[in-house]
């Protein structure tokens, strides 16, 4: 078995294009994902045809009292070109006594916002009706009421658990690309011989299984892995300090990821429908899972059952919860649970798959 | 040449498994997007109405008892008590939340379950039971009426407890709870300073704004958007996809000898190229068109439109063709089929990703969006939406120039890397 | 020590090879003769515990192979018809790996590496990447990495296919040399009949998954011990020549040759003299004619009516 672990690595470390390649695109890859971290806010550009550069800066000093949202000043050609370039999905017009939302697209965080810019102006409205008809000059807005939102675990604004549950997501689902296409090797191994080579040898098949895929399940905890020191790092994004819940998340998904590759490799017999099959697999798996958008959005009783299957959901869920929550291994027993036997059940027909293939393959 | 390419399509016809592969999966990712996303429009957001705890602090009626004797002990005359005591019960928050809370309209949404204890509402949070725990504290009103009436420095605080930040019935407690304060802020600051001449009138629900796009045309639906996306990820996965054949060619030793006949080292690049671009045409053309007869995606739009669509799509597969004999070139070059297989798909993945064919990325950062203006698929998937956003083509061009370019330099990259000399 | 007890392996609704039973001494050097498609590699699959058989049983040590693998897998080494190795590792690290995967270690794994890399003469390339070798050096480090662990049994899946005749003899010689003086029990498969002539005590020979005949070579070749076989060099083909030819009463087969006619013909009679009264009456000048002893290629084709290389 370690024979056949050993040289896995030795034939990774032969293929100094396939190493680079991985290495390099995993650290371009979390520098991207660094860039998504970066900002904490929406912000939204503003412009305004009418009112004087003065009024405008009240109406933004007026929108930024909360801080769920960042309005910037701009104008009407710059957010107009960044609408069409798509560099940005929507901006507000400021006037007197009306806005206009300029939308190039939707966006999920619209309506919130356009919610919360109507709520000022009408407040400002009616300020200005009592203040007119009473003649008194402006009114103090007191602060009477307030509402304090807290976490059961200690987390900042909802903004950075979105974009944290982004960098964990796409981190795996990047993974599950790099582990899935190295896997390919094992069709090509059927095809080149080499694996006929094996079975013909003293080595038993478990042997033979259990090196493989061991090499596999190590590569892809190492790519995690280093994708989440660059982003402490190099990049600054704090992941706590629960090494031991998020190694253990860590294996489990990526024994999940590696039975699915066995799966897949019992059902496709080339490298080249692989090559098709495998960002099929990925990328819907991703979507089904809430690696690109919060679960909650999804109200399809269908998808939100596939959604219970897809292994990435359970990483993301379980991750979030070590990060995030605190929470201990044993709060953590649905995910890791949930992993487990799907990597078992993948694994069981994925292997009895391979065999069925290679009952019909002679040298 | 002609045989050439008629060679690499017939092999791709031949291998249907393959040839439906490439051309319908796109497919299935556009019909899961469609199920998730198709109803996640501007207007209208749909979600089951979830429980929420409410812990009350003490009664009403023992508040205003209190009240009665804070009254008394600021030395209020004793026959203005009463009348600022009713004036106190109209206005408590507490009655005025809670009943709000139990509004028709609100309930569509969130479903209150009283809690006694702070201590048993926090354990069915744990639990999941309930989305969140709202708690109005003991001495609530007081403080409240404090502040307004003897404009005490006091504020009444209503804490709410939640699992996560990031769960979207989060932000549905918090907005009905927010919109709650400022209203009464609002209100109660007005009443302050009219010294109670104003009538208190809710705000109103007018809007006092509207939604307008750049051109006549509706803004772009969030299932557009991940059409054209995935549509430009999977055209983009077409690349790998072929040069990968090329290899397995070149094992057949297909390619040597070809290289033995007379034909030219381009002519090879060149089917390489011209049976990418086709194959990726007809994926474009049959995503756009099902989609569109399934879940009407681009239904409504003119003629006009859909030969616009198709030039950009032909713009779209030529670069993707280009890809391909690079892909092809180095293929060849690094003889291993590792580097289109895993550095194509890998590098298509990432394209995507800054592209934006996953999630709008100038959410992240807008330098990301400029970047991926720049990728092939990034650059298309912003004409692809200019289109649809009613743009004309004179100001569509510009990309679509950026992205003749990059075909231009990647041919001539890819003729500088392919292996002058016959491999084998 | 090994045999096959009607073995057969069917895929699907195809017979790749149907109840045969052939059997291996030690010591023995036997050659598997057919086609393409025969069924040898399906066959040589089976026996060498890689492939399920559909019925029938293998035996080695008369106890059955498939039921305890290990047992025979441990002396047996087997050459696939591919090349069937890791191509961007160099020679030495391929040999390395199926060496420890058969057990071997240590010191000892080096020297048998050594001795292996100078029978099959790529000492000087070990260390270059297999993927750089020319076809006949892919070849021998096949058949090399087979070697390692002296197998007391060697199957050979026609391990000269496609390479240049001085590699082809080299192979040839190194196996020979491996029976002969080692006592290595060989199996070799091929469809050049040449080879197994050459270097085979028994033949089977195999076509549409059965064993159409077997024996040593003089037994097989004695199935033709009636029979002589003529050539006859023509300066042009004439399709009235070869029908004539074939109605010969003494003549059982005729088939076309690149300048002209292979016959096989009962021995005896006055056949030179037919022959020569039908080219005048044809008037298909003859420009030679040569008798022949028979070869296996003839065998075959005595029992099938193709040659080997159809
Ligand atoms: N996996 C398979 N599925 C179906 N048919 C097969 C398979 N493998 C081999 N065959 C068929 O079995 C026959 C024997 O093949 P093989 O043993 O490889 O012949 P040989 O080695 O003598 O050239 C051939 O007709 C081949 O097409
Ligand atoms: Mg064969």
């Amino acid at each position: 078995m370690w024979t056949v672990f050993k040289l896995q690595w030795i034939r990774l470390f032969k293929q100094p294009t396939l190493l680079i390649t991985f290495l390099g695109m995993t650290l371009v890859f979390v520098y991207f994902l660094a860039g998504a971290q970066g900002e904490q806010t929406i912000t939204i550009p503003t412009f305004s045809e009418t009112l004087s550069q003065e009024e405008q800066s009240d109406w933004l000093d007026r929108l930024n009292e909360e801080e769920t949202f960042e309005f910037i000043e701009s104008d009407y050609e710059t957010v107009y070109e960044d609408i069409r370039m798509n560099e940005r999905a929507f901006a507000l017009g400021l006037e007197e006594d009306r806005y206009q939302f300029l939308i190039g697209r939707e966006d999920m965080e619209i309506s919130t916002l356009i919610q919360y810019v109507n709520q000022i102006y009408s407040e400002e409205q009616r300020l200005e009706q009592v203040s007119e008809s009473f003649g008194i000059g402006e009114i103090n807005v007191g602060s009477y009421i307030l509402v304090e939102t807290t976490g059961r675990t200690e987390a900042a604004s909802s903004n950075e658990i979105y974009r944290m549950a982004v960098v964990v997501g796409m981190s795996l689902y990047f993974s599950v690309y790099s582990i899935l296409y190295l896997m390919t090797n094992l069709v090509e191994e059927k095809q080149t011989g080499t694996w006929q080579r094996l079975i013909f040898s003293p080595l038993t098949k478990t042997r033979l299984y259990a090196g493989q895929l061991l090499h596999y399940m190590l590569v892809g905890v190492l790519q995690i892995t280093l994708a989440l020191l660059i982003l402490r790092y190099l990049v600054g994004i704090e992941f706590g300090t629960n090494y031991l819940e998020i190694g253990v998340i860590i294996i489990c998904f990526v024994f999940a990821i590696v039975s699915l590759g066995m799966l897949l490799m019992g059902l496709v017999g080339s490298p080249q429908q692989l090559q098709v099959v495998i960002p099929i697999v990925a990328t819907s798996m991703a979507m089904l899972g809430g690696a690109f958008w919060p679960l909650e959005v999804v109200s399809n009783r269908i998808l939100l059952f596939l959604a219970e299957l897809m292994p990435i959901k359970y990483g993301i869920q379980g991750m979030m919860g070590a990060v995030l929550q605190d929470r201990t291994l044993s709060q953590l027993l649905e995910p890791i649970g949930a992993l487990i036997l799907t990597g078992i059940i993948l694994m069981g027909v994925g292997i009895n798959l391979m065999e069925r293939v290679s009952e019909n393959q002679s040298i | 040449m002609f045989s050439l390419i008629k060679k690499d399509t017939l092999i791709l016809t031949r291998s249907r498994s393959d040839l439906t592969e490439l051309l319908l999966m796109p497919f299935i990712l556009i019909a899961i997007l469609g199920l998730a996303l198709g109803n996640l429009t501007l207007s209208e957001f749909t979600i089951n109405a979830f429980p929420v705890a409410l812990v009350q602090g003490q009664s009403i009626d023992r508040e205003l008892e209190d009240w009665e004797e804070v009254l008394e002990n600021r030395g209020v005359p004793d026959d203005t008590i009463p009348l600022l005591t009713s004036q106190a019960e109209a206005m408590a928050p507490g009655i005025q939340l809670s009943t709000l809370l139990n509004d028709d309209e609100v309930a569509e949404w969130i479903q209150v379950v009283e809690y006694a204890s702070n201590e048993d509402a926090l354990e069915a949070l744990d639990e999941g039971e309930v989305a969140g725990v709202i708690t109005i504290p003991d001495g609530f009103n007081a403080s409240v009426w404090n502040a307004v009436m003897f404009d005490e420095d006091e504020t009444g605080v209503i804490s709410l407890e939640v699992q996560n930040f990031d769960n979207v019935t989060t932000d549905i407690i918090r907005s009905v709870l927010s919109t709650y304060a400022n209203q009464f802020n609002l209100e109660a600051s007005i009443a302050v300073a009219t010294e109670g001449g104003a009538e208190a009138s809710g705000l109103s629900d007018d809007n006092y704004g509207e939604i307008t796009t750049l051109t006549a045309a509706d803004p772009i639906s969030s299932f557009q958007y991940y059409t054209i996306g995935m549509g430009v990820m999977f055209a983009l996965h077409t690349a790998p996809a072929l040069a990968s054949r090329a290899f397995k060619e070149k094992k057949q030793h297909v390619f040597g000898r070809l290289m033995i006949s007379r034909m030219s080292p381009l002519t090879f690049l060149g089917s390489k190229m011209i049976s990418g671009t086709i194959i990726t045409f007809l994926q474009l053309g049959i995503l756009f068109g099902l989609s569109t007869l399934i879940f009407g995606t681009l239904r409504g739009y003119p003629l006009r439109f859909w030969i616009d669509l198709g030039m950009l799509s032909l713009a779209f597969s030529l670069v993707v063709g280009a890809i391909t004999s690079l892909l092809t070139s180095i293929t060849l070059y690094s003889n291993s089929d590792a580097s289109s297989g895993f550095f194509g798909g890998i590098l298509v993945t990432l394209f995507a990703f800054v592209g934006g064919s996953f999630t709008p990325v100038e959410q992240f950062s807008e330098a990301l969006r400029s970047i991926g203006n720049w990728t092939p698929n990034g650059a298309m998937m912003t004409a692809y939406l200019q289109l649809m956003q009613g743009f004309n083509m004179s100001e569509i061009s510009p990309l679509v120039t950026r992205v003749a370019g990059m075909t231009a330099v990647l041919l001539v990259i890819s003729v500088g890397l392919f292996p002058k000399r016959r491999l084998d | 020590m090994l045999e096959t007890k009607d073995l057969t392996k069917r895929f699907k609704s195809k017979t790749a090879v149907n109840q045969v039973n052939l059997y291996l001494e030690k010591g023995e050097s036997v050659g598997l003769l057919g086609p393409n498609g025969a069924g040898k590699s399906t066959t040589i699959s089976m026996v060498a515990t890689l492939l399920p058989p559909t019925s029938g049983k293998v035996r080695f040590n008369n106890t059955d192979a498939w039921k305890n693998p290990q047992a025979l897998r441990q002396v047996l080494g087997v050459v696939p018809q591919e090349i069937a190795l890791y191509e961007e590792l160099s020679a030495y690290e391929n040999m390395k790996f199926f060496g420890k995967v058969y057990g071997l270690k240590g010191k000892l794994l080096e020297k048998r590496i050594e001795e292996v890399l100078d029978l099959i003469g790529l000492t000087e390339r070990k260390k270059d990447a297999v993927r750089t070798y020319s076809g006949g050096m892919k070849r021998r480090i096949n058949i090399g990495v087979t070697l390692l662990h002296e197998p007391e049994i060697l199957i050979m899946d026609e391990p000269t296919v496609g390479i240049d005749p001085q590699s082809r003899n080299y192979i040839l010689d190194m196996i020979r040399e491996l029976n002969r003086s080692r006592g290595i029990t060989v199996l070799y498969t091929s469809h050049y009949m040449e080879e197994v002539e050459k270097l085979c005590d028994r033949v089977y020979i195999m076509d549409h998954g059965e064993i159409i005949a077997s024996g040593t070579n003089d037994e097989l070749k004695s199935i033709l011990s009636n029979e002589e076989t003529i050539h006859i060099t023509v300066q042009t083909h004439s399709l009235s020549f070869e029908e004539k030819l074939s109605q010969l009463p003494a003549v059982t087969q005729v088939s076309e040759e690149e300048q002209g006619y292979k016959v096989i013909a009962s021995k005896g009679e006055n056949l030179l003299e037919d022959i020569f009264e039908l080219s005048r009456q044809t008037q298909t000048k003859i420009t030679g004619v040569s008798l022949q002893t028979p070869s296996l290629e003839d065998v075959f084709l005595h029992l099938t009516g193709r040659t080997l290389r159809d």
